[in-house]
């Protein structure tokens, strides 16, 4: 454990630059498409394989609420035939992907973490799930969550416990915890996840993997909500490229989706940073609590951008801390949420999430309102700082990840309220940016710790540009067993 | 052209005459002023005026087209702001005390782009308090009334915007619609009243949003050409304004297969509305068919009812929420302070359960048109009534609920698409405007100038302007 400080250097003994795997079970989606191409390998044998390392670490790690290896295996089948036949549907037909339980697809439920929501196969997919379907896509089964995504860990009353990959002592983060913990030991290479105030970039943090939050409106949210973002977990930043690609875009069902071409992401991937003006703001102006070690190695990975040829400046981006706007919406959300199962199950709910509930229960209507209209002018306020810079780094998460079973580090040094630990995501839901978190190093004792990435609006390019440049200058470590 | 009635002439015009240098943005501003002298006594349309302002502007702008380098079609055009839009220098009330000592350093957005445009910009227009009532009047400036005449209102909000439009105070008018707000009083005046998309001119800098994203810039023109002028120097995004980034191709794509089918949804059932306004209605229809649409009566697939509570969970909550920015500590009249009743009352989640509905509404707006282009209805369902009072309490002889004459513009905020009020034809009794409303699909502006256009060309109505005993100081 002691050299996973270093970044580029692997536990396990894997690094992205190294040859091919042989296992199919360890390939990125872009080696799985190239061994599919030269037919060195079949959708079939990869499925095979990744069923075969899931009976292994799941009993440990607890990220499925549910798969389907026959399911899988006849898309395999379907998608083999397609690449055998020259029909290949893209740059996701074939690849062994996962769901976050939240989302619908038809022959799955989508009990969402929680004990209360019926265990009912849903009839229809969401614009997403059609889409990845489309694509031809191996749905290998969905995801475990915090109950309705409430919190930043990985527990629920439905799942218990989803375990971290780099140390199963602690958290894997959430809410897309499942999702993390199974991009993190190649369990499938492209993992959907949802983000609502940080659910994709927390987790990715925790777990050591790329995870990304598109603008809102980039991508369909059908059933949708205020701070709603579907986005991609991902190993490797090309393989959450290829997923925003197939996903992004205009869907008449949603008109919360904007119709604005999002252009070749995977074209455009390599294109570096030279140039780019580049802010680095470790507290935002007005975060106080932040680990000491996450601190120091955010801030390196954030200078390192330097070398590749973009100028880096120590700078924020002009916003007061936006919790007064996230809290309304958040607790009222919840409360819908509550208000929708009967009072007689309220005790199977997350202890947490029915507090917050109860809370929002008193949220005025004005108040609400007056949160929302305050995200214009979040969103105006980082436009403008957008014209000086392209891209804002800061810390993903102002702590490494923490004992599992808490919804706090258990030393109270962040309060009992998880945004304290997890204040750097929120803003960009509020303000609806993209925004991204890439593995940047390790704890001494060996727990990943992400830098984020935030572009400007409808940028993704520039986002994933910049992480991809990261990753080739800095390959992250995987391991593929649990530790 | 008598020199003293270049205050009657259409924006077009001017922008040709000041090119050929027939006549100068100054002269033409002199006039305007002038005519504002005269008529604002009265119709009370325009609460602050910038004289020295926008004779300096007027000035540059004469100097633009003595060089040759004239900044576009708006450039020397007169014009007014609705005094819920902030402009540098000049007061901003909101028609309200709380906003009595308001005179905002910069302009918002829109206002921006107008003044860049070289449009000159020489007063503010009259509001009801905050924008929320279908009348114009507040407790600073008193009530505007309608040119056509003075006893009755021009409807609101945009109630000073239209009056000074149809009195000749500015060729075209900038306001906002967030219930109908540019439609209704537009049709109470023999104007176009143009609401855009949610989005399609872009917002910033501006007063706290009020309504959600149901109040759009809206515009004011006497003709199609000059209401495309001013649309074409406003619309486009910005990057302040994360809604204006939409590319509303989707919308221009369905229209290219031009069907010129309109459904013809008219009365909206268990609501009254005006004899009048059916008649007139039908006559338009029947001149539709005329121009080769087929024009089918068929009544709305939605209950109105649905849109109306949401339209009152918006409302409601918006006035609650700008109260609160005042500790609660504004006078209201009674229409509002009944509003503000029910805002206080209101849960978040009732607020949220209000927008889920409305944007499960625009998911399934293509249900509403089918395989329709355009919808028609009544741009009011009640004539102009008293300028004192909020709303009418008779409507087709029935008694009338408060919100019950503008039940025919709400639905089109709520879906966020654009809508048009175009003038009909006048009351054969009492000589008085009458609108008639097109809504189309998102992002389908063009098609409803066009079609706009279209009826212009065969049925204009520009010409007919308010009896002259009221601009020559008749009918006080």
């Amino acid at each position: 454990m002691s050299n996973h400080h270093q970044m580029g250097l692997n536990a396990s003994g894997l690094s992205i630059s190294e040859p091919e795997p042989t296992d199919p079970s360890l390939f990125n989606g872009a080696q799985l498409i190239r061994a599919y191409h030269d037919r060195s390998l079949s959708p079939a044998d990869v499925v095979t394989a990744i069923f075969k390392r899931m009976s292994d670490v799941e009993p440990v790690i607890n990220a499925f609420v549910v798969s389907d290896q026959a399911s899988a295996m006849r898309q395999a089948e379907a998608s083999a035939a397609r690449w055998k036949n020259g029909s290949s549907l893209g740059p996701l037909d074939g690849l062994p992907v996962t769901i976050k339980d939240n989302i619908a697809i038809s022959g799955y439920p989508a009990r969402k973490g929680s004990r209360t929501t019926p265990d009912k196969f849903d009839t229809s997919n969401a614009p997403v799930a059609t889409r990845l379907i489309d694509g031809g896509a191996i749905i290998l089964g969905k995801t475990c969550m915090s109950e309705f995504g409430w919190k930043g860990v990985g527990d629920s009353p439905l799942t218990g416990i989803t375990r971290n990959p780099w140390n199963t002592k602690v958290t894997t983060g959430g809410s897309t915890a499942g999702g993390a913990a199974a991009a993190a030991l190649n369990l499938g290479v492209i993992h959907v996840g949802t983000d609502g105030a940080g659910s994709i970039r927390i987790p990715s943090s925790f777990c050591g993997v790329f995870g990304m939050k598109p603008s809102y409106g980039r991508i369909p949210a059908l059933p949708g909500g205020a701070t709603f973002h579907v986005g991609p977990l991902t190993r490797s930043v090309r393989d959450a490229a290829a997923l925003l690609q197939t996903l992004a875009g205009y869907d008449p069902q949603d008109l919360t989706s904007l119709n604005v071409p999002v252009g070749d992401l995977l074209d455009t991937l390599d294109a570096g940073i030279k140039g780019m003006r580049i802010a680095w703001s470790p507290r935002l102006g007005y975060i106080e609590n932040l680990d000491a070690e996450v601190e120091a190695v955010t801030a390196r990975a954030a200078q390192s951008f330097a070398a590749m040829g973009a100028t880096v400046e120590q700078v924020d981006p002009g916003f007061t801390d936006p919790k007064p706007i996230l809290e309304p919406i958040w607790l009222t959300i919840c409360w819908t949420i509550v208000r929708g199962i009967p009072d007689a199950r309220w005790n199977e709910v997350d202890s947490g999430l029915l507090a917050l509930a109860m809370k929002g229960r008193n949220v005025s209507a004005a108040d609400y309102a007056t949160a929302i209209g305050a995200r214009a002018g979040l969103h105006a306020t980082i436009a403008r700082f957008n014209e000086s810079y392209d891209l804002l780094l800061t810390p993903t998460l102002a702590s490494p990840a923490f004992e599992v079973g808490h919804n706090n580090p258990a030393d109270g040094k962040f309060g009992t309220d998880w945004l304290n630990w997890a204040p750097y995501t929120y803003p960009f839901n509020l303000s609806y940016h993209p925004a991204a978190s890439v593995p940047c190093g390790f704890t001494r004792d060996g727990r990943p710790i992400g830098l984020q990435i935030v572009g400007p609006y409808l940028r993704e390019d520039l986002v994933l540009q910049a992480a991809r440049a990261f990753e080739d200058a800095h390959p992250w470590p995987f391991t593929n067993e649990p530790v | 052209m008598d020199r003293n009635e270049w205050h009657k002439i259409d924006a077009a015009r001017l922008g040709r005459a000041f090119r050929r240098g027939h006549i100068s943005p100054v002269e033409v501003l002199e006039d305007v002023l002038r005519q504002c002298e005269r008529v604002n006594p009265q119709i009370n349309a325009v609460v602050a005026l910038d004289e020295t302002g926008a004779r300096a502007a007027a000035k540059a702008s004469e100097k633009r087209f003595a060089a040759g380098t004239p900044l576009g079609p708006l450039d020397g055009i007169p014009l007014t702001i609705k005094d819920n839009l902030l402009c540098r220098d000049m007061p901003a009330t909101w028609g309200s005390s709380a906003y009595r000592h308001f005179i905002p350093s910069a302009d918002e957005l829109p206002v921006a782009r107008i003044r860049d445009a070289g449009a000159v910009i020489f007063g503010k227009t009259n509001v009801p308090q905050f924008t929320l009532q279908g009348y114009t009047k507040n407790a600073l400036f008193g009530a505007t009334r309608n040119p056509w005449d003075l006893e009755l209102t021009p409807g609101g909000s945009s109630g000073g915007a239209v009056a000074a439009v149809a009195s000749g105070l500015g060729p075209v008018a900038i306001g906002t619609d967030g219930g109908g707000s540019i439609r209704r009083p537009a049709g109470y005046t023999n104007l176009l009243g143009l609401k855009p998309s949610v989005g399609r001119i872009a917002r910033g800098n501006g007063f706290p949003e009020i309504l959600y994203d149901l109040e759009v810039i809206g515009l004011i023109a006497r003709t199609v050409e000059d209401l495309s002028l001013l649309y074409n120097e406003l619309s486009g995004p910005d990057t302040q304004d994360r809604r204006s980034l939409a590319d509303y191709a989707h919308g221009r794509d369905r229209n290219r297969q031009s069907r010129k089918h309109i459904r013809l949804m008219m009365p909206f059932a268990g609501f009254p509305l005006d004899e009048e306004i059916a008649a007139a209605i039908y006559t338009c229809a029947s001149r539709f068919a005329k121009l080769d649409y087929q024009v089918d009566d068929d009544p709305a697939p939605f209950s109105i009812e649905t849109f109306n509570e949401i339209l009152d969970t918006v409302f409601s909550t918006g006035l609650t929420r700008i109260m609160q920015e005042h500790d609660g500590k504004v006078d209201l009249d009674d229409s509002l302070a009944q509003l503000y009743d029910r805002g206080i009352r209101r849960s978040a989640a009732d607020y949220l359960t209000a927008l889920n509905a409305l944007w499960a509404f625009r998911n399934n707006a293509d249900a509403i048109f089918g395989d329709y282009e355009v919808l028609m209805t009544p741009t009011a369902a009640a004539m102009p009534w008293s300028a004192l009072e909020p709303y009418p309490k008779f409507i087709g002889g029935c008694r009338a609920e408060p919100r019950d004459h503008a039940i025919y513009t709400g639905f089109a905020n709520v879906l966020g698409l654009p809508a048009i009020s175009i003038p009909a034809s006048r009351s054969p009794t009492s000589a008085l405007p009458i609108g008639f409303q097109l809504v189309g699909r998102f992002g389908a502006e063009e098609k409803l100038l066009a079609m706009a256009r279209e009826y212009e060309s065969e049925w204009p109505w520009a010409n007919a302007w308010p009896p002259e005993d009221m601009a020559s100081g008749g009918n006080a």
